[in-house]
């Protein structure tokens, strides 16, 4: 048999432990524990302390209890305690969480017993008292507020609620700012006035705050109503939508809508249904244009769609059908059914023919995209758009401009053309002037120049380009010799005349035409007088050179008139007018003259003028004139000043080696090429293509298969041959001399060593300036 | 997604002189120099609609998707704005005596 259990032997804790249990029970807030502990050590002795504990141990117990929203259990541990006990807590305590729970009849005996009441909990028991408990009503003073002022408040909101404004503001004007009610009457006072500000104004802790964010929540605009509807209770939602007007389902689901549609395809779909399913309230147009919208993103929705709004035209169907095809890229196609919309566009409609042009318009642009700039093509759009709509000055300058980029002589015809449609366009006129200008018919040319001034009288450009007109007029009668017309153009200019550059040109022409005549007295005396221009002699000269090659006045006259002009030391301002004028002269006449134009004493004027200190725009814009008249002595001396006001300067490395090469790449040393290949990385990270793509061309001009470079200057009589040239020649001759081609080469090298014996080496930094040392 | 009609608070068949007006009356609430970025889309959307071809272009050849939002909000404002009854304010009063902290 088993051995009988015995009974564990229970020792009950002793009063020392109990109380160290307390401590305990106290310290970690276990105030159920600490009540059992007091009621045990009260069992054992009564101490009037431990009464006094356990009270306190009840108050606490209660305390902890509301705090978890427990009220009920609070009031009843709150009851357990006797009347000395209940001391520790305040009486007003208890009746809010009598309020809070419900209790609304046991609430009205205790208030019997607190004389202060706080503030909030007035405004509460004036809310409950609103409700209509009578048990509070009956316990309450009749004096108190919150019983005078009840009835004035409840009057306000059912009037509030049946819509009789003017009861409500009457009766609010019985409830003081200081009542019980005041938080009732900011509501209503918000209400009527659709004021935000007082509904914001109610507190937290009020409780209307629920009604005022309701009644926030239905005035707010819709990217916030979203956010406002979210914070707020079911009940608050449902009111919301009532005071909006709107159900609170469907809201949510437009809410719902609102939050999924993003720029994602699939998030269209929901949307596109809501449109298609709402009732009256969305206008049939605005709901049919949305949809409508959406088709080009969501082709699926095409049948829901013409079962909504009915079928889709043939132009709105070819519309669509080419918006998407270019969503996805499919420019071929999209260019097929615009097609189709240009022959289905409804003609009949005031706005149908534009839409014609636009989708031609539209067309050529796209035909850009498949093909580039292909200019036939692109024009017969833009053409045919301008026919349909001819006032579209946009189109009519975009052709223009296509046109011109490739050289097309009929940019000119087709300004004209604009101008029919848009006689006083100042853009059309200019190029209309611009391009019969460019065909010689001056005549023509000055007479759009003329519209132009007199439509806008102080713009400079269209006085300068009537001088320029009158001008080469001028040049062409000069030619013809047709003497009498060119004194006429020569009047005509001189009236335009309002600077001295302007002067300098016309007296220019006085010059030519008087040389035309023979007569060189004249021609010197207005040759001088030119010089009071910008760019001094030294302009006169290249004006002389360049206007006078087109009016069929010998060279040599020319350059004896021009001879001597130039001053010996050009100031550093008449060099800048110079590279201006230079620059003004490449517009109109072909590079080649203008450049040939500058003359050996011209590029000693300059040279002269090299110790000036210029901006780097001069610098590169004289550097370019230089390259362009072969000038490589002259490039070299101002690339090197340019690099010591920039040092380091791609395009100033570049003109450096071009100079100091004469253009030649065989005559780069090694480190001269890793120089300028430095250079070239530097241009590339200062995105200077174009330095870039000319260091690249230089470099690339001829190939060098070599390691080892020429000399910089080849002996008398001994060919200056490319390097496959060298190689060819080089396996000849050992075929004949029966050595290897490399053998000849090392004699070749030690050949060329002993030719330049103790010639200076080859140092581009420590060249004077135009290489001179060489 | 919204539309330039929406930038500058125009209907859809504005004419040139109701979107010039428009687009004045935002410069004048974004001046350039206090808003450049606002500014810059204000006249942006100008630009699309300044002239009667611009904006048949633009209704011809865009195909963004349209902002949901001024449907909804005409969706909102059909909604005939009502007064609440008193045992729905009795209802919210209640609810929020209950969850109200009691002190």
């Amino acid at each position: 048999m088993a051995k009988p259990k015995t009974k564990p032997h229970f020792t009950p804790p002793t009063i020392d432990q109990l109380l160290v249990q307390a401590t305990a029970h106290q310290t970690a807030h276990r105030y159920k524990d600490l009540v059992e502990v007091y009621k045990e050590l009260l069992k054992r002795e009564v101490r009037p302390e431990w009464q006094i504990a356990l009270g306190q141990a009840y108050g606490q117990r209660a305390r902890a209890l509301a705090a978890k929203g427990m009220y009920r259990e609070a009031v009843a541990m709150w009851e357990s305690t006797s009347a000395s006990e209940a001391t520790e807590l305040n009486l007003a305590v208890v009746v809010g969480w009598m309020l809070a729970a419900g209790m609304y009849p046991r609430a009205a005996t205790l208030l019997q017993k607190v004389s202060i009441l706080p503030e909030n909990l007035q405004v509460r028991l004036g809310a409950i008292l609103l409700m209509g408990s009578n048990e509070l009503a009956s316990n309450l003073p009749e004096d108190s507020p919150l019983i005078r002022h009840l009835g004035s408040a409840r009057s306000a909101l059912e009037a509030w609620c049946r819509g009789e404004d003017a009861v409500v503001r009457e009766q609010l004007r019985a409830i003081p700012f200081r009542s019980p009610y005041r938080d009732l009457r900011q509501l209503l006072q918000g209400l009527l006035a659709a004021d935000p500000d007082l509904l914001e104004a109610i507190p937290p802790t009020s409780p209307y705050v629920g009604l005022a964010q309701a009644a926030l929540a239905a005035q707010a605009p819709l990217n916030d109503l979203e956010r406002r509807i979210a914070t707020l209770r079911p009940i608050e939602q449902e009111l919301a939508a009532t005071l909006r007007g709107v159900n609170l389902g469907q809201l949510r689901q437009v809410l719902e809508v609102r939050a999924a549609t993003t720029s994602a395809k699939e998030s269209l779909i929901p949307l596109f249904r809501w449109v298609t399913t709402q009732p009256a309230p969305v206008p049939e147009d605005q709901a049919r244009r949305f949809a409508l919208a959406i088709l080009p993103h969501q082709p699926g929705l095409a049948t829901p769609f013409q079962r909504r709004f009915g079928s889709l035209s043939p132009f709105e169907g070819a519309r669509l059908s080419a918006l998407l095809a270019e969503q996805e890229d499919d420019f071929r196609k999209a260019q097929q059914y615009w097609d189709c919309a240009f022959h289905t566009c409804d003609r009949e409609e005031p706005t149908g023919t534009l839409m014609a042009a636009l989708i031609l318009r539209h067309q050529a642009k796209m035909q850009i995209q498949i093909h580039g700039p292909d200019e036939a093509e692109v024009t017969e759009y833009l053409n045919r758009s301008l026919k349909l709509d001819p006032l579209d000055r946009v189109t009519w300058l975009e052709m223009i401009k296509i046109q011109r980029s490739d050289s097309n002589p009929k940019w000119g015809s087709s300004a004209e053309q604009a101008l029919v449609h848009l006689p006083e366009d100042s853009e059309l006129l200019l190029l209309a002037a611009q391009g019969a200008s460019e065909r010689k018919a001056y005549k023509k040319a000055i007479g759009y120049a003329n519209t132009l001034f007199r439509l806008d009288p102080i713009n400079s450009g269209a006085r300068r380009l009537l001088i320029n007109l009158h001008l080469g007029h001028v040049r062409k009668s000069l030619k013809g010799y047709n003497i009498a017309v060119a004194g006429r153009g020569l009047e005509a200019a001189r009236k335009f005349v309002y600077d001295d550059a302007d002067g300098t040109r016309v007296a220019v022409h006085y010059a030519l035409l008087a040389l035309a005549q023979e007569d060189e007295v004249s021609a010197r005396k207005f040759a001088v007088q030119a010089k009071v221009g910008p760019a001094g002699g030294i302009g006169v000269m290249l004006l002389l050179k360049v206007e006078g090659q087109q009016t069929g006045i010998k060279q040599n006259h020319l350059n004896s008139l021009a001879e001597g002009l130039a001053e010996s030391t050009p100031m550093a301002t008449q060099i800048v007018a110079l590279l201006e004028l230079a620059e003004e002269l490449l517009l109109a006449h072909p590079e080649q003259i203008v450049f040939s134009a500058f003359s050996k004493s011209m590029i000693a004027s300059l040279r002269a003028a090299a110790a000036h200190v210029y901006t780097e725009k001069q610098l590169v814009r004289l550097l370019d004139i230089l390259h362009k008249s072969h000038q490589w002595d002259a490039i070299a001396e101002y690339a090197v000043a340019a690099l010591e006001h920039f040092p380091e300067h791609p395009l100033f490395v570049f003109y450096q080696y071009l100079g100091y090469t004469h253009g030649q790449r065989n005559r780069l040393l090694n480190k001269d090429r890793t120089h300028l290949e430095k250079a070239r990385e530097i241009a590339i990270e200062k995105e200077d293509i174009r330095t870039a793509q000319m260091i690249d061309k230089f470099l690339e001009m001829f190939p060098m298969p070599f390691q080892w470079r020429f000399p910089d200057r080849m002996p008398s009589g001994f060919p200056q041959h490319r390097g496959r040239e060298v190689d060819r020649v080089l396996g000849e001759i050992a075929e004949e001399a029966g050595s290897s081609p490399d053998e000849l080469r090392g004699m070749l090298e030690e050949f060329i060593e002993a030719m330049r014996g103790g010639e200076e080496k080859h140092e581009p930094t420590r060249r004077r300036r135009g290489g001179k040392n060489k | 997604m919204t539309t330039p009609f929406e930038i500058l608070g125009v209907a859809e068949d504005a004419d040139d002189s109701g979107i010039k007006k428009a687009y004045l009356a935002r410069v004048r609430e974004f001046p350039p120099e206090r808003d450049p970025e606002h500014f810059q889309v204000i006249r942006a959307a100008y630009e699309t609609l300044r002239g009667p071809r611009d904006r048949i272009a633009w209704r011809l050849f865009t195909s963004n998707v349209p902002d949901p939002a001024p449907l909804i909000t005409t969706w909102l404002a059909s909604g005939k704005p009502r007064r609440l009854d008193l045992s729905s304010v009795y209802r919210s009063l209640e609810a929020g005596i209950k969850e109200l902290p009691p002190t």
